[in-house]
C-alpha cells in the first residue's frame, strides 16, 4: 500500500468517527428533549413520584435544572461526552463505575454465543444450501424459522426447566463459575444460529446462481472446489456482515437474557435501574449501549471493506 | 476443408426445460458437423435457443439434453460427471458473453487463470508461468502485475481477454464463443475479434461462434448454421450462403446487416415464437412473407443440396 | 399479481399458520363469551394448581385460571400487535416515500432522524421509550411502533429510489402529474408488495417486543393478563409450578411462528417475479 491509499482510509476513518458522535448526540438531544417534555417538573419526573424531596433537590443540581435551558443542554452533553454520568440514585456509586463493572459480563456473554451461533450456524446453513429443495434443506430451514420466532425469554424459561429444574445439571442463573455461563449462552446463541443459518443458506444459495460457478464448471472444478473455493468466499462477505450487526443488536437481547439468568451483565443493570426508577443509570447505561453498538458496527463496516476487495477505500 | 478430420458431431440434439405444466423445448432436433480448422457460426435471435445449444454441448445446460454429442470420437452424453470434469477445458471449452459476471470478482485473476491447469493436474509453479504466458498471448499487458489483480480493476475488454486465456489454456479441441462481444465497446469488439480469429489461426483450433449478428459471423467464420425457433433452418458455407440465400429467414437476416459497425438483429416483425407452445408445421411460418398452406400443417424435412442443409418446404419457389 | 398471492393460500404450511392466526383473532373478539373464567378473579386456595378438569391450563400464583388469561391475553398480544405494526408502517411508508420520491433536504433530514433511531437496537430503543414514558398499553404500542419505524423508513426510501426512476413515472412526472398523485397512483402500489411483506413479519416481531417488555416488567402492567407479563411474574414459581410460564410463551410462540411463516412465504413469492 502507498501513502495515498492509507491516508484515505484514515479520511475515511475519521469520517465514519464524526457521522457516529453526530448520531449519538442526536440520540442523546432526543432523550434529552424527551424528558423535558414530559409535562411536570422534569427533576420530579425523573425521581419518580415515590421520590423523597432530597432526591428531587440532588437531580435539581446533579443537571442544573435552575440554569437556562441551553445551558441544562450543554452541560448534559459535556457530561455524557466525558463520561460523567453521575451518581446512581439507589447505590449512591458513580454510573460510570457501576457500568464498567457489569460491562465485561455482557461482552463475555455476547462473544461466546455469538462463537457458537457462527460456528454451528454457518456450516448448517452450508448444507442447507447445498442440499437446497432436500429434506435436510426442510429440516434445517424449519428449524430456523422456529429459532427465529422463538421469544428469547421462553426458550430461556424452558432451558432452565429441563436442565436445571428437571436435569439438574446446571445452573438456572447466577454467575462466577463456566457452568453459569453455559445456559446464557446457548439461549441467545440458539436464536442467533437460526438467524445465521437463515442468511447464510439465502446467500449462499444467491452466490450459487451467480454466472462464474458456470465459469467455473466449465473449467472442469467439481461441485465440491466450486463451493468452497469460488460461492463461500462470496457468499460468506454478506454474511460477517449481518453477523456483526446481529452482535450489535445482541447488546440489546442481552437485556432479556441476562434477566433471565440473574447474569450480572449490564441489560439487567437497566431493567434494574428503569424498576427502581434510577433514572442517571437508566441514562447512563443506554448511553453506552449505544456507544457499544456505534463501536461494533463501525468495526463491522471496517471489517467489511477488508475482506471485499471491490470496496478499495477511494 | 479436411473432409474427415471431424472435431466434433451433433446428433439430433433436443434440450427440454420442464417447468411443471409445460415443456420448453429451447433446442429441438440439430445436427451439425465441425470440422478441424472450422469457425462455425450460430445465428440467431435472442431466444431462438442458441446459448442454451452452447451450453448443452459442455453439459452445462440445466434443462434435459437428448442425442449425441461427439467430440474428437468421444460421446459426452455418455460421460460420467467425473468424466466430463476431465474433458471440459481440455477438450471442449466455453468463452461467456458477460466478462464481467463470469469473472468471481473476489478472487484474483490469476488464481482463476491458475486453477484451469491446477484441476488438470499441473503443478502450482507451472501453472503460474503457463498463465503469466496466457496473458501475455491473449495481449495483456504487465501481465505479471496483472495475476495480482481483481476483475473489477480490469476494463471488460481486458476481462473478456482473461476469459478466451482460460478458454484456450489447454489447448482444446472446441471452443464455444457465446456472444463473446456482445456485452463490449464498439471499439473493444473488433479487438477481440481479431484476438479470437488470430489466435484460432495460430492454434489451429475449431471454434463455434454463436452471435445474433450475421456481420460478426461473416467477419471471421466460414461456416454459418442459422437457428430459429430450436431448429438449424439453414446451414452452410460463409460465401455460399452470404451469395444465395436459401432460407427466407436467412434472407431476412441479411438484409438488415447494416452497413456500420454493429449489426442488431431486428429482421422481420414479429417474435421468435414461444418455444413451450412453437406453431404447427414450419416454426418460421407466422412470420414468413412466402408461407403456404403447406408451411402451416407439415413440417419441413432437411433438404441436402450440395454442402448445404435448408430446412425449407419451397426451396428453389422463391 | 393476483395469481402469485392465490399461490400463497395454496401452501398448507401458511393455510395452517393463517387458521392459527385467525384462532387467536376469535379468542381475542370472544373472549368474554369463550373464557370460562375471569381473567383477573383471585383466588388463593387455588394458587398455582397444575392443569385438570377445571382449570385446562392449571391456574397462576394468585388462584387466575391460566386459559381464560391466556384468552384474554390475545385481546390485548392482538390490539398491540396490529395497532403498532399499523402505525410503524404507516410513519414508515409516508416518510420513506417522501424521502426517497423527494430526495433534497426533506431526505437528509429524515435520514439523520432514522440514523440516530438506529442508533439503537429495536428492542432497547422500545425500552428506552417505555423508560421515560412509562409503561401502559399505550406506551408500549407506541414504544414498538417508534423502534419499528426507522427500518421501515429505510427499506421504503429505497423501494421509492427505484421506483421513482421507472420510466412510466419519469413519463407521469413530465406529463405534469402532482406528486401526490404519482406517489399514491404510481409509487406505493409499485413497493406495496415487499411492504405487506414486511408488515406480516413485522407483526410477530412487535409481539415479541411488546411481550418482551412485560416480561421484563415494564410492558402492559399487571394484573392485565400479557402474554410477556405472565410469563415474567410466572418464572418465580418455575421450580415447582412449570405450567405458568409453558402456556404463554407456546402463545407467543406460535403467533409469532405463524406471522414469521408467512411473511417468509410472502417474500419468497415476491422475490420469484
Amino acid at each position: 500500500m502507498g501513502v495515498k491509499p492509507v491516508l484515505s482510509a484514515l479520511k475515511y476513518f475519521f469520517y465514519r468517527i464524526l457521522t457516529l458522535a453526530i448520531t449519538l448526540i442526536g440520540l442523546v438531544t432526543l432523550i434529552f428533549i424527551l424528558i423535558r417534555s414530559i409535562p411536570g417538573d422534569p427533576a420530579r419526573v425523573l425521581a419518580g413520584m415515590m421520590a423523597s424531596e432530597e432526591d428531587v433537590n440532588l437531580i435539581r443540581e446533579q443537571l442544573g435544572l435552575n440554569q437556562p435551558i441551553y445551558v441544562q443542554y450543554f452541560i448534559y452533553l459535556k457530561n455524557l461526552f466525558t463520561l460523567n454520568l453521575g451518581v446512581s440514585f439507589r447505590t449512591d456509586s458513580p454510573v460510570i463505575s457501576e457500568i464498567l463493572a457489569r460491562l465485561p459480563n455482557t461482552l463475555i456473554l455476547a462473544v461466546t454465543s455469538t462463537c457458537l451461533a457462527v460456528a454451528l450456524g454457518v456450516p448448517l446453513g452450508i448444507l442447507a444450501a447445498s442440499k437446497k429443495g432436500g429434506k435436510l434443506d426442510l429440516f434445517l430451514s424449519s428449524l430456523s424459522i422456529a429459532g427465529i420466532s422463538l421469544p428469547i425469554y421462553w426458550l430461556g424459561l424452558i432451558l432452565i426447566l429441563i436442565f436445571s429444574v428437571e436435569l439438574r445439571i446446571l445452573p438456572a442463573g447466577g454467575s462466577g463459575t463456566p457452568m453459569h455461563l453455559i445456559l446464557p449462552t446457548v439461549t441467545i446463541a440458539l436464536y442467533l444460529m437460526a438467524f445465521i443459518v437463515k442468511i447464510t443458506k439465502a446467500s449462499v444459495v444467491d452466490s450459487m446462481e451467480k454466472n462464474y460457478v458456470i465459469t467455473a464448471k466449465s473449467k472442469g472444478l467439481s461441485e465440491r472446489t466450486i463451493l468452497y473455493k469460488h460461492v463461500l468466499r462470496n457468499a460468506l462477505i454478506p454474511v460477517v456482515t449481518i453477523v456483526g450487526l446481529q452482535f450489535g443488536a445482541l447488546l440489546g437481547g442481552a437485556v432479556i437474557t441476562e434477566t433471565i439468568f440473574a447474569w450480572p451483565g449490564l441489560g439487567r443493570l437497566i431493567v434494574d435501574s428503569i424498576n427502581s426508577r434510577d433514572y442517571p443509570m437508566v441514562q447512563g447505561s443506554i448511553f453506552i449501549f449505544a456507544l457499544l453498538y456505534a463501536l461494533v458496527n463501525l468495526a463491522t463496516d471496517l471489517l467489511y471493506t477488508f475482506i471485499d476487495p471491490r470496496v478499495r477505500l477511494k | 476443408m479436411h473432409q474427415n478430420n471431424v472435431v466434433a458431431e451433433v446428433k439430433n440434439l433436443k434440450v427440454y426445460y420442464d417447468m411443471g405444466d409445460r415443456t420448453i423445448r429451447a433446442v429441438d432436433g440439430i445436427d451439425f458437423t465441425i470440422r478441424e480448422g472450422d469457425c462455425f457460426a450460430i445465428v440467431g435471435e435472442s431466444g431462438s435457443g442458441k446459448s442454451t445449444l452452447g451450453l448443452s454441448l459442455i453439459r452445462l445446460c440445466p434443462g434435459k439434453v437428448s442425442g449425441e454429442i461427439i467430440v474428437d470420437g468421444v460421446d459426452l452424453m455418455k460421460l460420467s460427471d467425473e468424466e466430463i470434469r476431465k474433458f471440459r477445458c481440455s477438450k471442449i471449452s466455453i468463452i461467456f458473453q458477460e466478462p464481467s459476471s463470469a469473472l468471481n470478482p473476489v478472487m484474483k485473476i490469476g488464481e482463476q487463470l491458475m486453477e484451469v491447469f491446477t484441476v488438470h493436474g499441473y503443478s502450482k509453479s507451472e501453472a503460474y508461468e503457463r498463465s503469466v504466458k496466457l496473458l501475455k498471448t491473449v495481449g495483456i499487458p504487465e501481465a505479471e502485475k496483472r495475476m495480482q489483480s481483481y476483475p473489477h480493476q480490469l476494463s471488460g475488454g481486458m476481462k473478456q481477454r482473461v476469459i478466451i486465456a482460460m478458454a484456450i489454456a489447454l489447448n482444446p479441441r472446441l471452443v464455444i464463443a457465446d456472444e463473446p462481444t456482445s456485452a463490449l465497446d464498439v471499439t473493444i469488439q473488433a479487438q477481440i475479434l481479431n484476438l479470437l480469429k488470430n489466435l484460432t489461426k495460430s492454434y489451429g483450433l475449431s471454434t463455434i461462434l454463436i452471435t445474433h449478428d450475421m456481420g460478426v459471423a461473416a467477419e471471421i467464420c466460414n461456416r454459418i448454421g442459422i437457428m430459429y425457433a430450436g431448429k438449424m433452418v439453414e446451414v452452410g458455407e460463409l460465401e455460399s450462403i452470404f451469395s444465395n440465400p436459401m432460407h427466407p429467414y436467412t434472407r431476412a437476416l441479411m438484409t438488415c446487416i447494416p452497413r456500420g459497425l454493429k449489426g442488431l438483429l431486428k429482421p422481420l416483425p414479429g417474435h421468435v415464437p414461444d418455444l413451450s407452445n412453437p406453431p404447427e408445421g414450419c416454426r418460421f411460418h407466422p412470420r414468413c412473407p412466402y408461407a403456404k398452406d403447406v408451411c402451416k400443417k407439415e413440417e419441413p424435412k432437411p433438404l441436402h443440396l450440395d454442402d448445404r442443409l435448408v430446412l425449407c418446404h419451397r426451396v428453389g419457389e422463391i | 399479481m393476483m395469481e402469485k398471492y392465490k399461490q400463497l393460500f395454496k401452501s398448507t404450511r401458511v393455510q395452517l399458520c393463517l387458521s392459527i392466526i385467525l384462532l387467536f383473532i376469535f379468542m381475542a373478539l370472544l373472549a368474554d363469551i369463550i373464557a370460562p373464567y375471569d381473567p383477573i378473579e383471585i383466588d388463593l386456595s387455588k394458587s398455582c394448581n397444575p392443569p385438570s378438569k377445571d382449570h385446562l391450563l392449571g391456574t397462576d400464583e394468585l388462584g387466575r385460571d391460566i386459559l381464560s388469561r391466556i384468552i384474554y391475553g390475545s385481546r390485548l398480544t392482538i390490539t398491540i400487535s396490529f395497532v403498532a405494526t399499523a402505525l410503524g408502517a404507516t410513519a414508515g411508508i409516508f416518510f420513506g416515500v417522501i424521502s426517497g420520491y423527494f430526495g433534497g433536504i426533506v431526505d437528509t433530514i429524515i435520514q439523520r432522524i432514522t440514523e440516530i433511531l438506529l442508533a439503537l437496537p429495536g428492542f432497547l430503543l422500545a425500552i428506552m421509550f417505555v423508560a421515560i414514558m412509562g409503561s401502559n398499553l399505550w406506551t408500549v404500542i407506541v414504544s414498538v411502533s417508534i423502534s419499528m419505524t426507522p427500518s421501515f423508513i429505510r427499506m421504503v426510501r429505497g423501494l421509492a429510489l427505484q421506483v421513482r426512476e421507472l420510466e412510466y413515472v419519469l413519463a407521469a412526472k413530465q406529463l405534469g402529474a402532482n406528486s401526490i398523485k404519482i406517489m399514491f397512483r404510481h409509487v406505493i402500489p409499485n413497493i406495496s408488495p415487499t411492504i405487506i411483506a414486511q408488515v406480516t413479519l413485522n407483526l410477530g416481531t412487535s409481539i415479541l417486543f411488546a411481550s418482551g417488555l412485560g416480561f421484563l416488567g415494564i410492558g402492559v402492567p399487571p394484573p392485565a393478563p400479557e402474554w410477556g407479563t405472565m410469563l415474567g411474574t410466572g418464572r418465580a414459581y418455575i421450580f415447582y409450578a412449570p405450567h405458568l410460564i409453558i402456556f404463554p410463551g407456546l402463545s407467543v410462540f406460535l403467533l409469532v411462528l405463524s406471522f414469521n411463516i408467512i411473511g417468509d412465504k410472502l417474500g419468497e413469492i415476491i422475490a420469484s417475479k
